[in-house]
């Protein structure tokens, strides 16, 4: 309190009112220092006044902030789904490790904000999920209106709903995807791939086709982009991964497919080899606008699988690490057999140039240094309360675990 | 630089809120966009700015100065004179950010509200509306909600301080 003493006005001075004070009063100044502000905090400061939570809760300030933080944000954590009878149920949020603003919660179970959505609404679950730059799409069967599909961002548990085209609903779609870059735009699109069924014999696909249907966040419409795609490949649908304008889908068998959202085509994409019983991928996602697939080696141990880039240019696939995941699971074990670790996330660490995966191990999350192979625990899912009341049983895979990003995108 | 400039260098009085007369070259206070427009239309030699303290008034003539003497080559020493700048106790950084508004020196103002973002970003609620002299306009219910969502801006290890 002596330093604020000194640097109070002097006797004799005009000004009698502070400069926290004034910028208070003034919008312009006040809302270019809470642009500055990361999402998480800026939050927490919608409790300072009324005016404050008005000014951060305007549509205009939230797009300006989230452009503004499009470029540097990088996820914060995992959101983990359980999925039974094909709904997915949101368990827990984890912070990766490391993460520097949140060094005391870095594990817990879904905050009360997020919760809010989910229960009561979503208490049935999730029909259809998929997350992209830090907002959800999914699908309610009990929904309260004829709206099915919602966009959600949990950070500021604000959604929109919305409702498929009449002939299509949420057992007709195949998958949905969500496409949403903050740092080329301020809208998102949903990429719904339905069965379509062709009596006409010079299909060029037989009969099993899969086509593409568009939702326009800034029309607010859908458009049957009437391209199509075999179906025999086998495409993990649900887990495209969107990066650099393009959904992109890996399989078990050749070739992946990328789909420019924007231009409604689809572009040449390289694929990994394909040992004779075909792809076995343990992980699919991106991280930093890099692309990451994890196979099982082909032809080594069967412990040991491949960690590959895709290069920026789309020439081919880089392999980076080749991990023995027996090890780990060894080591996670504590005993010669091991137990089964599935991967959930690649994690790039800004600064230290670590590359970390969190992996999954019997309701353990942890997070395992590639190079150094050290690995430590995240948390042990297994030890909250209401997992301990719950009969069914806390394992997680990649397909259940989505990126969280801290955003203020609108939806 | 100032060697190409012809003839005799326009001089230009500032007065500061406390009646501190502070003389410079008229060419140092075209950086901000509220004299320029003074200088150029109105043709003053002494401008008045009262709601500016002269202690604010001082740091920001020496930013005026340093800003025009940057060069290519000295690109590193401004970076660290910029972060020495804004190194003063958060009630003066506050006051210049005011002053670099009012004055419309833009790239000092974007530079001021990255500083107060950086300072304030750990700080409790509380002490934020200490900061800006806030009282929480929040009916007690609400008040006590949002301490129930979100204690960690209430509690936690949040940076209790004002400065």
């Amino acid at each position: 309190m002596t330093i604020l003493k000194a640097a109070s006005p002097v006797a004799g001075d005009l000004t009698a009112s502070s400069g926290g004070e004034v910028i208070a009063d003034k919008e312009d100044v006040l809302s270019e220092i809470l642009l500055r502000l990361p999402t998480k905090y800026l939050l927490q400061c919608c409790c300072v006044s009324k005016h404050w939570h008005s000014l951060i809760s305007a549509p205009h300030f939230r797009r300006r902030h989230c452009r503004r933080h499009a470029s540097t944000s990088t996820a914060t954590g995992l959101l983990l789904f359980r999925t039974f009878s094909f709904k997915h149920l949101m368990d827990h949020l984890v912070y990766f490790p490391n993460n520097s603003n949140d060094k005391n919660c870095y594990s817990r179970t879904i905050p009360s904000s997020i919760r809010r959505f989910h229960y009561p609404l979503a208490f049935s679950g999730f029909h259809h999920l998929h997350s992209c730059n830090g907002l959800l799409c999914f699908g309610l069967l009990l929904a309260p209106c004829e709206c099915n599909l919602y966009v959600y961002n949990p950070c500021t548990c604000s959604y929109a709903s919305l409702s498929l085209p009449k002939k299509f609903s949420l057992s007709t779609i195949k998958a949905i995807n969500l496409a949403f870059d903050p740092s080329r735009s301020e809208f998102y699109r949903i990429i719904c791939i339905y069965a379509y069924n062709s009596e006409n014999d010079n299909d060029p696909f037989g009969d099993h086709v899969y086509k593409i249907l568009i939702y326009a966040s800034e029309s607010g419409t859908w458009k049957d982009t009437g391209k199509g795609f075999s179906d025999k490949y086998d495409y993990l649908l649900k887990r495209g991964v969107f990066s650099r304008g393009c959904i992109h889908w890996v399989g078990e068998n050749k070739p992946f497919l990328a789909f420019d959202v924007e231009n409604e085509r689809f572009r040449t994409m390289p694929s990994t080899s394909v040992p004779e019983n075909g792809r076995k991928i343990c992980y699919f996602g991106d991280w930093g606008g890099r692309l990451h697939v994890i196979q099982e080696c082909d032809g080594g141990a069967a412990s040991l699988v491949d960690v590959m880039e895709l290069q920026k240019d789309y020439s081919g696939w880089s392999l980076k690490y080749r991990i023995d995941i027996g090890y780990l699971g060894r080591g996670i074990g504590g005993n010669a057999d091991g137990i089964k670790v599935d991967v959930l996330c690649l994690v790039e660490a800004n600064g230290e140039g670590k590359t970390m995966l969190i992996v999954s191990a019997q309701g353990r999350i942890l997070s395992y240094d590639i190079v150094d192979r050290t690995f430590e625990e995240v948390c042990n899912v297994s030890n909250f309360a209401s997992v301990k009341q719950d009969p069914l049983e806390y394992k997680y895979k990649w397909g259940q675990a989505f990126q969280h990003f801290e955003t203020l995108a609108c939806v | 630089m100032a060697s190409s400039t012809t003839g005799e260098k326009k001089i230009l009085t500032l007065k500061g809120g406390d009646n501190e007369e502070f003389i410079l070259e008229e060419s140092l206070v075209l950086q901000s966009e509220l004299l320029k427009n003074m200088v150029k239309e109105e043709r003053v030699s002494s401008i008045p700015l009262p709601s500016i303290k002269s202690k604010t008034l001082v740091k920001i003539i020496e930013y005026l100065k340093k800003h025009a003497e940057l060069t290519p080559s000295n690109k590193e020493e401004f970076k660290n004179f910029e972060k020495e700048f804004v190194n003063v106790v958060l009630e003066e950084l506050l006051d210049i950010t005011v002053a670099v508004n009012y004055l419309k020196i833009n790239g000092l103002l974007e530079f001021c509200c990255q500083a107060v973002a950086d300072r304030i970003k750990d700080k409790s609620v509380e002490a934020v509306r200490k900061i800006f002299r806030i009282e929480s306009d929040f009916t007690p219910e609400e008040e006590s909600e949002f301490r129930k969502e979100t204690p960690e801006a209430f509690e936690g290890d949040l940076d209790d301080t004002t400065n």
